[in-house]
């Protein structure tokens, strides 16, 4: 099937200055010789051009080809193919997850329509401006770069839920990033009946750490730090709460002392967020119930806003801003940690790995809590293929 | 707190060594009722304020708490109305809880202040907008309260909008005729004055001008839609006066978070504080109050709420202090400008595709 978008307002950012038309039949098999080739010169290409900014350049470093046949590897058992045509809604601004998010589909073979969000930061600009730049240099590639369409349009009007609409009818899979609130919108909207869709709703995350000496202090804050710097702390990967495993006090406090410096040096908030922060800081004693609110302590430093908590509702931490406000808790094991089945990551810093996994088997014993997945500190927002539980190199073959 | 006597006191007279120890006083006074009686202030309080509380400063909530929670100072059996904002902008809406004594105190010193201005006189009114945005008895809009508030400044209210924002002429040209000699009040939204009324009727071909000889306007609600039409507040003036005739226009700010105490545009151009109420500018960067001449985020404190802990607020409007006492128009008190609200949070979250 193609599928013309004529007369609508869609622009096409990836390949720039082509008309959107798409055709399901433009597939090429999962990782196909081609397409790790492809993809691998792509990675070298953005390390190189992209240096300036870090996203970018993670993102050239995830595409190594020894990465992509470890994957490959992985699911090369298997006989795999296409699902054909792919479908993405990417996430309002974690910058570079569209990016990982178009990459595994393409790896599947997809014909891959990607649309972002209509306000793109510099970043995003620069890194879409590279990939035009990289397949205009190489024409040879054309048969992996036409697998790559990236889209923009106004959603929220009519014309522009139309081309949600035309786009749904003519995907085989529809992935939908963004929190509840788009899963539940874009839901609505009917698919072909054979086709599915993969959904990511509102996630939240976590961080265990456990100090023994002062010489762990460092490497713990900059390992948090690598977490929550990016995004505002507002990637749902980030995590939101500390749980601090029988950690002496004193070396909490160098910890807090030590990270709160290193923010001021090295972030800043508008007054847009200022007032974001002091809104939930000022909610915060009220999505407590009765009584819980009393063990509140909270310790205000230029950036960050360390806020001591006995227990974590739900509610605490849905309406969590990022911004750079962390919870702690005081924990005696790790089962004293109470998750929610929103938990996405949780990172773990300084805990032994034996009492990582004995831990991992107990939560999936109790089958009422679930660890999606955890990862040592530093790595929260590592993007991998299996992402918040739902494996997506499976979910994009058939 | 003694309201005789606070009501008695003059609206724009009073200069800052004459009023600030009055207002700090009673502002005191108001923040420790609320801690008594409200155990949500209290508790925000006792978590982030603890120490400093009420010595010097205030603190102000967030005015967007209102949106996310019901603060109330009062007990559930006394709240008589639970006023709300427009919500036109954002999907959530501020609940404001009020009781019969806080109504009853914000139309008194709604009185005052725009007696200041039209006269003790009530006067024929043409309200700028449809009869059906007061309907709602229990839970008024902004809209609502604001026409509503406005209203007892006028009689022979004549409606000059249909309920599809189309112009009712016929109501409109009745009313022109029958007062065009005397004095008449006009009152509305701003958007809607310019884009329903003024727009329209230059549009409309048989009467597009009308000769009023002794008009006051009245408007009020945010010029964002118009600063993305590139209109000024003088373009918005001359306009009305343009199609209206002789007519004095007078822009006001205030909020149904503080319903009673507005901020009335003297004739030069500047918005001034009433004696019940203050104004802090503070620092975009860290909320530190900023000096004058500096734009900065709008806190208004007044000594008007005592059923929700409403009399700090941190507003999320821009503005600039331009002084104290010293206005070329005479009245005293601190004067200011509005240049807008602040950016729209952006949500950067991986839980949101919109924008």
């Amino acid at each position: 099937m193609i599928l013309k978008l004529k007369n609508l307002p869609i622009r096409l950012l990836l390949p720039k200055n082509k008309a959107a038309i798409f055709d399901d039949k433009k597939q090429l098999p999962p990782f196909s010789d081609e397409i790790i080739t492809v993809l691998s010169q792509l990675g070298l290409f953005l390390m190189k051009e992209g240096r300036s900014e870090p996203s970018i350049v993670a993102a050239g470093y995830w595409l190594r080809k020894k990465l992509l046949l470890t994957m490959k590897s992985q699911y090369g058992e298997q006989y795999l193919s296409a699902k054909g045509a792919a479908f993405h809604i990417a996430p309002g601004n974690v910058d570079t997850l569209f990016f990982y998010s178009m990459i595994i589909s393409v790896l599947c073979g997809n014909q891959t329509i990607l649309r972002i969000s209509n306000k793109l930061s510099e970043e995003t600009q620069f890194f879409i401006h590279l990939l035009n730049t990289f397949f205009a240099k190489h024409p040879e590639f054309s048969a992996v770069q036409s697998l790559m369409n990236i889209v923009q349009y106004d959603h929220a009007c009519l014309a522009g839920n139309e081309i949600t609409q035309q786009l749904s009818l003519f995907a085989d899979v529809r992935v939908i990033w963004g929190g509840d609130n788009t899963v539940k919108e874009i839901s609505k909207i009917p698919l072909k009946s054979t086709a599915c869709n993969i959904t990511f709703p509102d996630r939240y995350s976590v961080a265990v750490i456990q100090l023994e000496s002062e010489q762990q202090v460092e490497q713990a804050v900059n390992n948090l730090l690598t977490d929550i710097k990016p995004f505002y702390q507002q990637a749902c990967s980030s995590p939101k709460a500390i749980y601090w495993l029988k950690t002496a006090q004193k070396l909490q406090e160098k910890f807090w002392l030590l990270l709160a410096d290193k923010l001021a040096q090295q972030v800043s908030l508008s007054s847009t967020d200022l007032i974001s922060r002091l809104v939930y800081l000022q909610r915060l004693p009220l999505l407590f119930v009765d009584g819980q609110q009393n063990h509140l302590s909270v310790s205000r430093y230029e950036m960050l806003q360390q806020v001591g908590v006995k227990y974590l509702p739900l509610e605490v931490i849905k309406a969590h801003c990022g911004l750079w406000i962390l919870l702690s808790l005081q924990i005696q094991c790790l089962t004293d940690i109470q998750l929610f089945e929103h938990c996405q990551t949780v990172t773990v810093s300084g805990i032994d790995k034996i009492v990582i996994q004995h831990w991992q088997q107990s939560v999936k014993l109790a089958r009422s809590q679930t660890v999606k997945r955890i990862v040592p500190a530093g790595q929260a927002l590592t993007f991998s293929h299996i992402w918040d539980g739902v494996d997506l190199i499976n979910k994009l073959t058939s | 707190m003694d309201w005789d006597k606070l009501i008695e006191l003059p609206i724009y007279q009073l200069n800052k060594a004459d009023k600030m120890p009055i207002f700090n006083e009673h502002l005191i006074q108001l923040a420790q009722h609320h801690y008594q009686q409200s155990e949500n202030y209290r508790d925000i309080i006792n978590f982030l304020y603890q120490g400093s509380v009420f010595e010097n400063e205030v603190p102000a909530l967030a005015v967007r708490l209102f949106k996310h929670h019901l603060l109330k100072s009062i007990n559930d059996k006394d709240i008589f109305k639970i006023t709300t904002s427009s919500g036109t902008t954002s999907q959530q809406v501020s609940r404001i809880v009020l009781d019969k004594e806080n109504i009853s105190r914000q139309q008194k010193i709604l009185v005052k202040i725009v007696q200041q201005w039209l006269g003790r006189k009530r006067l024929p009114m043409l309200i700028i907008d449809h009869p059906n945005v007061i309907k709602d008895k229990f839970s008024y809009s902004a809209r609502g309260v604001g026409i509503q508030g406005l209203s007892l400044f006028g009689h022979h209210h004549t409606y000059a909008l249909n309920e599809d924002m189309t112009l009712n002429m016929n109501a409109i040209e009745e009313f022109f005729e029958k007062y065009t000699a005397e004095p008449v009040f006009i009152f509305g939204f701003t958007f809607i004055i310019w884009q329903y009324f003024i727009q329209a009727l230059k549009k409309e071909k048989t009467k597009a001008q009308f000769c009023l000889r002794n008009a006051t306007l009245l408007h009020s609600g945010g010029w964002k839609k118009l600063q993305e039409q590139a209109v000024s507040n003088q373009e918005f003036t001359a306009q009305c006066q343009q199609v209206l005739g002789k007519v004095n226009v007078h822009n006001f700010y205030g909020m149904v978070e503080q319903t009673g105490t507005i901020y009335v545009e003297c004739e030069l151009g500047y918005l001034h504080c009433p004696v019940w109420s203050d104004v802090i500018i503070r620092s975009k960067k860290d909320l530190t109050p900023e000096k004058n001449g500096v734009e900065g985020i709008i806190q208004v404190n007044s000594l008007l709420p005592t059923s929700y802990p409403g009399h700090a607020l941190l507003t999320e409007d821009l503005g600039v202090l331009l002084g104290e006492d010293d206005c070329a128009c005479g009245r005293k008190g601190k004067y200011f400008r509005v240049n807008g609200r602040l950016a729209k949070a952006e949500v950067r979250g991986c839980s949101d595709t919109q924008a």
